[in-house]
């Protein structure tokens, strides 16, 4: 039972409550960092691993930390960690800094690390949190590679910067362009939306039952959400 | 008023915590991102000037030079690096140009401009490879590119300011410095 329980944090991350494309967190990374499949894949295994590490000390502390001062809390240690990456990857992969620029910083304000320790990490204990970071992270970067290599293939005629013979004579480059970016994420989530077809979450689930003003929030749903969870 | 304390102690814990960790990854890191950025300035400039070996930044301030000259940079071989912003067939080009010791041109590349492609473009390949080994009084003797006149007269001008540049430089430094090592 409890087997099942881990494997179903780790897999809702995946596809029932893919952080991109389910939860529609994320969106500025998402859109900026797809061009090349290259990126995407670095930006997705960077977020990966601030995610498990903030995810794990957050839920260690979680009985320490003080309810007021939590957001502050947060913030302090997914920055900490956020440096430490970008210090990392500016040390030893200077070709991944450069291509992901000031994206690799801005990880600090990615809605789905201080969404995923709000939600998720201040209340489980530190194994499951640990599985939410890793399941969060996948979805995050599954999604990421899946549109980058669209936009990629399709606009450069490339993946991952090989390039791809064929195609080279009927690039679309609009696909590069941000547009292009935007056409391509909506397309995503819909096919998502008919995967789960039903199965998605309902969205109070995920979105104001955890949000602070719920309480007070003139959309009734919103405290009900509240009341409930 | 116990919370509050309390709330302060962990935050200010946390922030401590946090710094060290961060101190300590930049402790590992910083020499290490360092070198890779000493290398990439060292890449860009030796590509005009490839046995340079390693380089050291000049303080331009201390010369007259052309108001052209942006950034001067000397190499362990005697030769030097004049980086220049000039006006072409449009204003902003701005190129590197590689000096060797013995005062010739050892290289030079437009690093950005608004040249046309086709035109002034394509005709700053064929005079970059023109002007290598030319000394200040031959450079002018590298032909014009037809069809590129403005672009051609800039690159050779461009070229003889850094040429100008050098000279004065490294005669000024022979008479200041005792090291005595740049002639």
């Amino acid at each position: 039972m409890k087997k099942n329980n881990c494997f179903s944090v780790l897999m809702s991350g995946i596809i029932k409550e893919n952080p991109v494309l389910v939860l529609i967190l994320g969106t500025c990374p998402t859109l900026a960092t797809t061009t090349n499949v290259f990126g995407a894949f670095g930006m997705g295994i960077a977020t990966l691993a601030v995610l498990i590490c903030s995810n794990v000390l957050i839920s260690l502390l979680r009985k320490v930390i003080p309810d007021n001062v939590r957001i502050p809390c947060y913030i302090v240690i997914i920055a900490g960690f956020v440096t430490v990456v970008q210090m990392l990857v500016q040390a030893f992969l200077p070709e991944l800094y450069e291509m992901l620029g000031v994206y690799l910083a801005l990880i600090v304000v990615n809605c789905i690390i201080l969404g995923r320790a709000e939600m998720f990490a201040s209340k489980n204990s530190v194994g499951l949190s640990a599985l939410d970071g890793l399941g969060m992270g996948i979805g995050f970067t599954l999604a990421l590679c899946a549109i980058a290599t669209v936009r990629e293939v399709l606009g450069a005629a490339s993946f991952a910067g090989i390039a791809i013979p064929f195609l080279e004579d009927y690039k679309i480059e609009f696909f590069v362009k941000a547009p292009g970016g935007m056409v391509v994420f909506g397309l995503m989530i819909a096919l998502v939306s008919l995967i789960t077809l039903g199965k998605a979450p309902k969205k109070k689930e995920f979105s104001c039952a955890s949000c602070p003003g719920s309480e007070h929030c003139h959309i009734k749903s919103c405290s009900d959400g509240k009341e409930e969870a | 008023m116990r919370k509050s304390i309390k709330s302060v102690v962990v935050l200010v814990c946390i922030c401590a915590a946090v710094s060290v960790l961060l101190a300590l990854a930049n402790y590992v890191t910083a020499p290490i991102i360092a070198q890779n950025e000493q290398k990439k300035a060292n890449a860009a400039l030796l590509e005009v000037l490839p046995d340079g070996g390693a380089f050291e930044s000049v303080d331009i301030s201390l010369y007259t030079l052309p108001s052209t000259v942006s950034e001067v940079y000397r190499a362990t071989n005697g030769g030097y690096v004049v980086k220049l912003t000039t006006t072409g067939y449009s204003s902003g080009m701005v190129m590197m140009c590689g000096i060797s010791a013995d005062g010739t041109v050892a290289g030079s590349k437009i690093i950005s401009s608004a040249e046309t492609p086709a035109i002034g473009g394509v005709a700053a390949d064929s005079i970059a490879s023109a002007a290598i080994g030319k000394d200040i009084t031959s450079i002018d003797t590298v032909d014009t590119v037809s069809g590129a006149t403005k672009t051609t007269a800039a690159y050779r001008a461009a070229l003889k300011d850094a040429l100008n540049t050098v000279a004065k430089i490294d005669g000024s430094s022979a008479k200041i410095s005792e090291e005595g090592g740049n002639q």
